[in-house]
């Protein structure tokens, strides 16, 4: 079992996620019997998967075509004159 | 012709990429970045650097992914750069922090934080709470958003985070602690009035 303050510095150290099954599950342990570290390092844990599950949603909000966030025109048409540019210098 | 040759034969020429992946990279930078500027230039620094770096691409992966794994470094290196423009400053408050028993005990700040408004886990396949949650991490303070970033989408080390900030780790925890509670804050407000709305 591990003490409060192992807990705090593996979740400190990596994700939640990063950590092997075995340290997971000791964690998890811990954590929902402990009366002193338990609702914080709770809360640390579920901030971890939060990040974690944002990430993997993430492909889904930057492919959005509804989304309001793109690049304007004047922009593009300006990286697409220096990646002409570059890809000349490159000979592509 | 092997595989990895017939894929590298596919791949979109570079005058194509600001149409095809432009707004995705820029959506991807934007979430990371705060300032469109900076963002933009991201984008772009991307695409040259892709342009070099052609003849290593190996073709295994599809080149939007391949260019986004460029941006993710460059977003690193702005968000180093930014850091060295500002100080951190440590209050007194985090200072007492970083004394108390507790956290010299055990690790932690304190033993009872405010419970969530709601079940944050209960959301997880809602689409709109990754609009919100990306939102509210974008509007945390500096350098709180800087290290929350690093740490926990970027998967920077503890190390590299501290020699950046010139900063302690225990200091960087007490960072990610404010992060945290603030995020939680915000995540709250947004979420909640969203529903009552």
């Amino acid at each position: 079992m591990f003490t409060c303050k192992q807990v705090s510095n593996l979740l400190n150290k990596k994700n939640f996620n990063d950590h092997p099954l075995w340290k997971r599950c000791l964690m998890n342990l811990h954590v929902k019997c402990c009366i002193f570290c338990g609702k914080y390092n709770t809360q640390v844990i579920e901030t971890h998967e939060m990040c974690r599950e944002l990430i993997k949603n993430e492909e889904a909000l930057n492919n959005s075509d509804c989304c309001e966030i793109h690049l304007d025109e004047s922009n593009k048409d300006a990286m697409k004159e220096k990646i002409r540019q570059s890809a000349e210098s490159a000979q592509l | 012709m092997t595989n990895v040759e017939k894929e590298k034969s596919n791949i979109t020429p570079p005058s194509q990429w600001v149409d095809m992946y432009g707004d995705y990279l820029y959506r991807y930078a934007m979430s990371r970045l705060k300032n469109p500027e900076t963002a933009a230039d991201c984008v772009q620094d991307t695409f040259l650097a892709g342009i070099k770096a052609l003849n290593r691409f190996d073709g295994r992966l599809d080149i939007k992914y391949w260019l986004r794994g460029i941006m993710r470094n460059k977003i690193v290196d702005q968000i180093r750069k930014s850091i060295k423009v500002q100080t951190v400053d440590i209050d007194k408050e985090d200072e007492a922090l970083m004394e108390s028993f507790w956290f010299k005990y055990s690790g932690i700040a304190t033993t009872n934080p405010d419970p969530w408004e709601f079940n944050p886990r209960k959301q997880f396949d809602n689409k709109e709470f990754w609009v919100v949650f990306r939102e509210c991490i974008d509007q945390l303070k500096e350098p709180l958003k800087q290290a929350f970033v690093l740490k926990m989408l970027e998967d920077q080390t503890t190390e590299e985070i501290c020699k950046e900030m010139d900063i302690s780790p225990n200091y960087l925890w007490v960072i990610l602690h404010r992060a945290r509670e603030q995020l939680k804050g915000l995540l709250s407000e947004n979420w909640i009035n969203k529903d009552s709305n």
